[in-house]
Formats: C-alpha cells, sequence, structure tokens
C-alpha cells in the first residue's frame, strides 16, 4: 500500500514539481515538519479559545484583559465537584468549579474559570465601599462545596462571601443575612491570608449563584475568648 | 533479501564479531549487507545500499568491458575487493551516519500528520465545542462609517485608536434611527489575550458635543416585532441605538463601535471616555462626517 502510494506520488505532476522545487535535506526537511507541527498546533489551540496549563495563568491574563494591576492572591479553590441538590436522592448534574480570589490596592477581583470554554471565563472587580477600618466584601461568583454538613452523602454547594481586613486578634466570625423568606447565618474559621469566607447553602427558591449579591447583612467577629470585636452592618456588593 | 543469504551474513558478523580467523572473501551481496549494517537508520541504510550497489555494478561493468576474457564471477570479485574491507567502510559509514536525526525526522512527519489531520477533522466536522470557543483569523459583522485614523493611545499593551467618525442620517420614512457610531479599533501583538469585551463596555463612555452620555455596559435596541394574531414572529429588523458592538476583528486586533442618539449639528464632536481604574484615558473626534442612508 506505501509503495503504490509513494509511485504514485512520484508520478503525479504535484508530486514532481514539488519534489523539483522542494530539494531539502534531511534538516531542511525537519525545519518544514516542525513549522507546519507549530502553524497546526497554533491554529488548533487558537480555535480552542487560548486555553493555558494553569488557572493562576488563566487568572493573571484576566486580569491583564481587563487592564488591572496584577492582584495577591488570597484563595484558589482548584477543581472541586459540587452537586446541589434539595433532595438526598435526586440524581444531580457534577459541576467543576475552580474560583480564585484577588486583592487590589482598594478594590477585590473574584475569577471564575468555566468547566467548558475559555470564552466563558468571568471576572468581576469588587470596588470597597466600605469605610476605612471597615470590614470588607466580596462575593465569589460560582458555587463552593461545603463539607461541614455530614448528613449528605454528597457535598453541598455553597455560595460564599469572603470578608477581608479582618480586626486584629480574630478567631472567627458570623455572617446573618436577612432574605424576605427569612434569616441566613453562618459562621467562618479564620482563613489563610486572613480571611473568613462565609458560606450559604443554597437557597430554596432560587438556584442561582447570586442571590445573596444585595442583601442586608450583619458581621460579627469574636476573638479567641469568645469577646464581640466588630459587630458591622450593611449591603452585600451586588454585580453590576 | 533472501533469508538463507541474510543468514549466512549473520554468522559472518558473528565469526568476525568474536575475533574470527582470515579475511573471508565475500560476494557483492554480503560486502554490502555487512559495509551498510552500521547504519542504524533504516532508510539512510537502504539509500546507501542502493548507492553502494551502484558503485559495484559500474565497476563490475567497467572491469568487464576492459578484459573482455573475464569470467562474470571473477570480475565481481575483483569489483568486491578494490571496493575495500567491508568491515571498515562499516565503521567509517557508522561515523558519519548518525540516526538521531532520521528519528527525529520520522517523528516530525508523524506529527504533522496527525495535526493536519486532526484540524482538517475539527474544521470538517464542525465540533460545536470549537465553534464556541474559536477565534478566528478575521471577521465581520457591521460597517465602519467616516473612516479617519485618530490619534493613538497605548496602554497596558494595547493601542487604542479611532478609526471612524459618523452622523448616520436615514430617510424620514425609514424605521432606523438616526445616530452617531464611532469606531474604535484595539490593537495588540498578544493575539491569545485580546482585550475583554466586558471590560470595554463597563470601563466606556461615550460623550457627545450635547453634553449627553451614554455609558456601554448598556444598551438600547430599536427593533419591529411582527404579530400574527397572538403569536410573536421574529423581529423584521433590528438595530442598535446605543451602546456597543464589535463590528469587525483581526487576529491582532478588534474594532468596535459605540452608538448614541445626540441632537447632531455639523462641526459637532464626540468623545470616547475610558475608565479602567488603574487606567482613565479619552479620545476624541473632532470631525464627524455626515452620513445620508438610502
Amino acid at each position: 500500500m506505501r509503495g503504490s502510494i509513494k509511485a504514485w506520488w512520484k508520478q503525479n505532476r504535484l508530486g514532481v514539481w514539488l519534489q523539483r522545487k522542494l530539494r531539502l535535506s534531511r534538516g531542511g526537511k525537519l525545519l518544514l515538519n516542525l513549522a507546519v507541527i507549530m502553524l497546526t498546533a497554533l491554529c488548533l489551540w487558537g480555535m480552542a479559545g487560548y486555553p493555558l496549563p494553569t488557572l493562576k495563568m488563566e487568572f493573571r491574563r484576566m486580569e491583564r484583559t481587563y487592564l488591572l494591576p496584577p492582584s495577591e492572591i488570597l484563595l484558589s479553590t482548584g477543581r472541586i465537584t459540587a452537586a446541589h441538590s434539595h433532595e438526598p436522592y435526586d440524581p444531580v448534574p457534577k459541576v467543576t468549579q475552580e474560583q480564585i480570589l484577588g486583592l487590589g490596592e482598594d478594590y477585590a477581583v473574584t475569577f471564575w474559570k468555566h468547566p467548558f470554554s475559555n470564552g466563558g471565563n468571568q471576572l468581576v472587580c469588587w470596588s470597597f465601599s466600605e469605610q476605612p477600618g471597615q470590614v470588607k466584601l466580596a462575593p465569589l461568583l460560582y458555587a463552593v462545596s461545603d463539607t461541614r454538613d455530614e448528613d449528605w452523602p454528597e457535598r453541598e454547594s455553597c455560595v460564599a462571601v469572603a470578608a477581608l481586613e479582618l480586626p486584629q486578634g480574630t478567631a472567627r466570625g458570623e455572617m446573618t443575612l436577612e432574605a424576605e423568606e427569612g434569616i441566613y447565618q453562618e459562621g467562618s474559621e479564620v482563613l489563610e491570608h486572613d480571611l473568613c469566607l462565609f458560606a450559604f447553602q443554597s437557597r430554596l427558591s432560587s438556584y442561582s449563584y447570586d442571590w445573596v449579591q444585595g442583601l442586608p447583612y450583619t458581621l460579627r467577629f469574636y476573638d479567641g475568648a469568645g469577646e464581640l470585636l466588630l459587630e458591622q452592618r450593611g449591603t452585600v456588593p451586588q454585580r453590576g | 533479501m533472501e533469508k538463507d543469504e541474510k543468514e549466512k551474513c549473520r554468522r559472518l558478523e558473528c565469526r568476525e564479531n568474536a575475533g574470527g580467523s582470515g579475511q573471508t572473501e565475500l560476494d557483492s551481496f554480503q560486502w554490502l549487507y555487512i559495509a551498510t549494517r552500521g547504519i542504524r537508520f533504516k532508510p539512510d541504510r537502504a539509500a546507501v545500499c542502493r548507492e553502494l550497489e551502484a558503485h559495484l555494478e559500474d565497476k563490475r561493468a567497467d572491469l568487464q568491458r576492459i578484459f573482455p576474457d573475464l569470467s562474470p564471477e571473477e570480475a565481481e570479485r575483483r569489483a568486491v575487493a578494490s571496493m575495500g574491507d567491508a568491515w571498515e567502510v562499516r565503521k567509517q559509514l557508522a561515523k558519519i551516519h548518525k540516526p538521531w536525526l532520521g528519528y527525529l525526522w520520522r517523528a516530525s512527519k508523524w506529527a504533522a500528520v496527525v495535526l493536519v489531520l486532526i484540524f482538517a477533522g475539527v474544521n470538517i466536522f464542525k465540533n460545536d465545542y470549537y465553534q464556541f470557543a474559536g477565534h478566528p483569523l478575521g471577521g465581520y459583522s457591521s460597517a465602519v462609517y467616516g473612516r479617519t485614523a485618530g490619534e493613538k493611545i497605548r496602554v497596558g499593551g494595547y493601542t487604542f485608536q479611532i478609526v471612524g467618525a459618523a452622523f448616520v442620517d436615514y430617510p424620514e420614512d425609514s424605521p432606523y434611527a438616526d445616530g452617531i457610531q464611532i469606531a474604535f479599533r484595539v490593537f495588540t501583538p498578544r493575539f491569545w489575550e485580546k482585550l475583554d469585551l466586558t471590560a470595554l463596555q463597563e470601563a466606556l463612555t461615550l460623550t457627545a458635543a450635547d453634553g449627553q452620555q451614554w455609558k456601554m455596559d448598556r444598551g438600547e435596541i430599536n427593533m419591529e416585532v411582527p404579530k400574527d394574531g397572538d403569536m410573536v414572529q421574529a423581529p423584521s429588523f433590528w438595530q442598535l441605538v446605543c451602546g456597543l458592538e464589535r463590528a469587525s476583528w483581526t487576529l491582532f486586533s478588534d474594532t468596535y463601535v459605540a452608538y448614541g442618539d445626540p441632537e447632531w449639528q455639523e462641526g459637532d464632536w464626540a468623545r470616547l471616555d475610558f475608565d479602567f481604574g488603574a487606567y482613565s484615558f479619552s479620545l476624541t473626534a473632532d470631525q464627524i462626517e455626515w452620513v445620508m442612508m438610502e
């Protein structure tokens, strides 16, 4: 089969012309092949949306395309699998959520990587509206998984709000949200980079990931002895 | 090659490698086999073997021409003898013909074929994933009127320039609304990280000479939706009156058009104000061309 293809190529007009024009050495042919490989790989990379190997690189690129200076990365959720359902035995879709929280000069950025397409990546810049000395809030964009509830066989997905610039000596925090249907309250230990992450389980009436935004909140922070350090009220920042 | 001939040559090789005695007289087949055996890359070995075989054949033919009384076997024996020691030739050829370039060339050939086939397959079968995420080399979605070349501002690796400024005037009986269209191009050599459209929409405000402003993170649409009884049909026409859209793109640049609907007079200007937080700048279109649409 290969022999007949070779024989056909040698007799074919195009093949004869190419053989005359492209009298390349072994090294020359190698370079030509490498050029074809690079060009084709580049086209395929572009067609896939120019994916980058790590979440951090995607985040930094998104900052550059938003003309934002590089922020300090406070939180990276990594590749986690979240399932959301209000019934324990319903089959549910599994989704993978990768998010990053970064801190700029007077703003925070939250980045969410679309699981299937680079074109769906999102970045939101939360300018701090709180007064100096107050705790700053930055809602994450999509679900995170909460492993505290041991009754569920699967992890429960939650909507999270990060609290930054905590009072000195904070050991744990508490956040209360006032929604129409009632009160939601969550607690959080102080995590790395001196932040609290309040993860609210999915609201019964809504599957959207931004239901916490715009709701009135009360924050309380306690020291190791349980003494109240700060109580703060306000409205959770809202996108758009 | 015949199997038994190959077997004979292998035995010769083993005897020689084991320090076997004396010079064995080789026929042309055996001489070629041993002389080219040191070339590890098979295509090179075959090519050199063909060349040496041609040499041997020429020598044999010459001997028979010069000494017509010579028998074919004697001519072959003398031709082989004149080619030199097969083992020595083998060593020299092995030194010259390094296999790594050959293996690399072969690997690159197959890699190129596989990648080209994948590329062709993706395009032929129009995989939805790639269609959704793809960045074509060039495209066009709407016209740019009032072509001009404004000043360039370079910020964060991106170059901004106004490339069109027009007041588009539709006939009175046309469903389309009059308005200004300011086109600007954003260029970057880093084609894998073009400026984000959402960031641009949130940062941009169009300001007209009469003081009106339009933030480009929202839009106003003019359209007519025909109804057939209670059934709503597809819009008969659709026009972006205020807002931002991408008009055309190449690998390194995107051209956007910002729309507004001010009260316009000849000589009026328009300004694009960009506020990215860390970077703020403006581009002004001093001359707006009046374009009459038919």
